[in-house]
């Protein structure tokens, strides 16, 4: 198998089917989110590649030195528990698809679907032609690889590498190397080898962005969606979002779904919405460390505004903090006492 | 507020703040060589003292290079917030007080950067038309109305992008070392391919074998590109990265002292660096043109030094 059977193994893997999973799985809890289906389903088909990291990220931590075979397997077999479990949310998952379809001819919807085609023409004119190049990317590629032949992750003062000299200077949780690592895995599975998917994360979070945005803005009116999502693509900011590799259009995915979350958690506080809250914060903490200084900040905004005694203000935080940690705050925990001291060092700054 | 002085209100802002503000901030404020010696302030739009708070601390709302021009709209629904802090909803109240503590934070430690206030520009303009969507049922602004001011909007952001292009074209006019894929020339695969074309090819070219250890400045690349032995250092700020720290190289050393560091503990023999990266650093320059010996230069100007013996 050449470098795009790869590819099109990881993303059919990844993005979709199992971006399938964990959107239904999302669905599946509908009935006690009382989200709209639509961005709710965005929400969970981006959270796929990030499961996928923090089972890598367990995995290689508790289980070290384990075959390609035996991670591939663990994150399929909890995507297999999610799928399986995921109940009613397939059937809504279908039903949501089915409206989008039967909507497609809709002409409000034609500059979103024009807009998809755009982002794909990106992806077709990059991936061949752009290897990866520039400063930070790189590094989260090279760590990712490490992460690959050790087949483990552990933590020490300086992330020094013996074998080669390098030196990961990275202070952000390691989601994103662990992107490298997976296309890796299954590489060694498949016998083959190659970083277009890797690379293509950065286009597919830009577009599921574009969508988040269009499916939130779309709930108020259908124009106002086409001339809101023009309006955030346009800058040079956000075009390099969709042309340079790096992981921020994976970060400011799930920082702008934590805004939304936070939103609909004060609109309608139920338990499920906290645990959803905190879990999307934890996953863009497990991202970025400016996602966990965020997460700090936020934990901070849902005392100081929920109202009543200090008993209320703090209940929130009972099914937020939790999964916060465990989908990636517990890494600079890890990190600032048994790691590097995360930002509790010289940073050097690039 | 009445219908009418809400419309003058926005209309007003708009012009103002996204069209007379963005002309004079493109066209005279930001300047297309470098004001201050320092080439990574220029580079970040910061080497003024007014686009330090522009670009750096307000980035989040006000870097209109790369944010576009209508991020600063946060600021009034900010204002507004406060001003009516009680009467405001707490879900109101948690996305202002967020915002103004994660801009805060952003403005403060991450400034230098435009990718960390671009985390707030979806949000800003989820807010912003959420908002006007809400004053439009508010004042029962007819269709056409509204239609007037989604295409506002949407040509202020496209003349934004006018600007900031043109202000790309113009600064690669005035610096010949300025290098960007929408600036250069060339197929696509040469305008957006930047890494060195057959780095271990190249290196085999000028007999460095694969077990030479070589300083590589700040070009990761040389990791994921080889398997051969890196001493990891970047000049910009003088530090080796090494197994048990970053140690200072040239700090506290003499020329010569260092060359011995190099040659006889860290056993390397060449220096791995792109012209660009070596100018981030005086001393280190002058050591590479005075105490080394220039073996070749790649097509993407990435250099290789030997550390020239005693």
């Amino acid at each position: 198998m050449g470098e795009w059977g790869l590819f099109w193994t990881a993303f059919g893997l990844t993005n979709v089917l199992f971006g399938a999973v964990t959107a239904a799985w999302l669905l599946r809890w509908q009935d006690r989110l009382s989200l709209p289906a639509v961005p709710l389903a965005i929400v969970g088909a981006g959270l796929a590649p990030f499961v996928v990291t923090l089972m890598l990220y367990y995995g290689m931590m508790l289980l070290p030195g384990t075959s390609a075979l035996a991670y591939v397997a663990l994150v399929t077999g909890v995507m297999l528990a999610l799928s399986l479990t995921a109940g009613e949310g397939w059937g809504r998952l279908a039903a949501m698809l089915r409206r989008i379809v039967r909507g497609a001819s809709d002409p409000a919807m034609w500059p979103f679907w024009l807009g998809s085609l755009a982002v794909v023409v990106i992806a077709v004119l990059l991936l061949p032609n752009k290897p990866l190049v520039d400063h930070d990317v790189l590094e989260y590629g090279v760590q990712g690889r490490v992460f690959l032949r050790d087949k483990a992750i552990h933590f020490v003062r300086h992330r020094f590498d013996p074998a080669t000299g390098f030196y990961y200077v990275g202070l952000h949780g390691f989601s994103f190397p662990l992107m490298f690592t997976w296309e890796g895995l299954i590489g060694e599975v498949v016998g083959s080898a190659g970083d277009a998917w890797s690379r293509s994360i950065t286009i597919w979070y830009a577009w599921l962005l574009i969508a988040l945005v269009w499916s939130v803005l779309r709930r108020a009116s259908p124009w106002l969606a086409a001339a809101g999502a023009l309006t955030m693509t346009l800058p040079l900011g956000f075009l390099f979002l969709l042309v340079v590799y790096h992981l921020d259009s994976y970060r400011i995915f799930l920082f702008s779904a934590v805004m939304a979350m936070l939103v609909a958690a004060f609109r309608s506080p139920s338990p499920a919405r906290w645990l959803l809250l905190g879990t999307l914060a934890g996953a863009h903490a497990f991202v970025h460390s400016l996602g966990a200084i965020l997460g700090g900040i936020l934990v901070l905004v849902v005392v100081l505004v929920s109202s009543g005694g200090i008993g209320d203000r703090l209940r929130p935080l009972l099914w937020m903090i939790g999964p916060l940690l465990l989908a990636g705050g517990l890494h600079y925990v890890l990190d600032t006492f048994l790691g590097t001291g995360w930002i509790f060092k010289d940073i050097i700054w690039f | 507020m009445d219908k009418r002085t809400f419309d003058r209100t926005v209309w007003g802002l708009l012009l103002a703040f996204g069209v007379v503000v963005p002309v004079l901030y493109f066209r005279w404020w930001m300047p297309v060589t470098p004001v201050s010696g320092d080439p990574s302030l220029f580079e970040r739009g910061l080497g003024t003292p007014l686009l330090l708070w522009l670009n750096g601390r307000l980035g989040t709302f006000l870097n209109f290079r790369f944010l576009g021009s209508l991020s600063w709209t946060a600021i009034p629904l900010l204002v507004l917030a406060v001003v009516r802090w009680k009467r405001i909803l707490p879900w109101q109240r948690s996305l202002a007080l967020f915002t103004i503590l994660g801009v805060l934070v952003i403005g403060v430690f991450g400034g230098f950067n435009y990718r960390y206030a671009l985390t707030f520009e979806p949000l800003f303009v989820m807010a912003l038309f959420l908002f006007l969507h809400q004053a439009f049922e508010h004042f029962g602004h007819s269709l056409v109305q509204r239609r007037r001011y989604l295409l506002a909007l949407v040509g202020i952001a496209v003349l934004n992008t006018a600007l900031a292009i043109d202000l790309r074209q113009r600064t690669k006019a005035a610096n010949a070392t300025f290098s960007s894929p929408d600036t250069e020339g060339g197929s696509l695969k040469e305008r957006l391919d930047s890494s060195p074309q057959d780095l271990e090819g190249w290196l085999k070219g000028m007999g460095v074998a694969a077990t030479d250890t070589v300083l590589v400045n700040n070009l990761p690349v040389w990791y994921y590109r080889t398997e051969r032995p890196g001493i990891y250092y970047w000049c910009g700020s003088d530090q080796l990265f090494l197994e048990d720290g970053t140690p200072f190289l040239f700090h506290d050393r003499t020329d010569a002292e260092v060359a011995t560091l190099l040659r006889d503990s860290l056993h390397c023999r060449y220096i791995f660096s792109t012209k660009e990266l070596s100018t981030f650093a005086p001393r280190f320059q002058t050591f590479l043109e005075e105490r080394c010996t220039l073996l070749g230069t790649e097509h993407r100007d990435h250099t290789l030094h030997r550390i020239d013996a005693p």
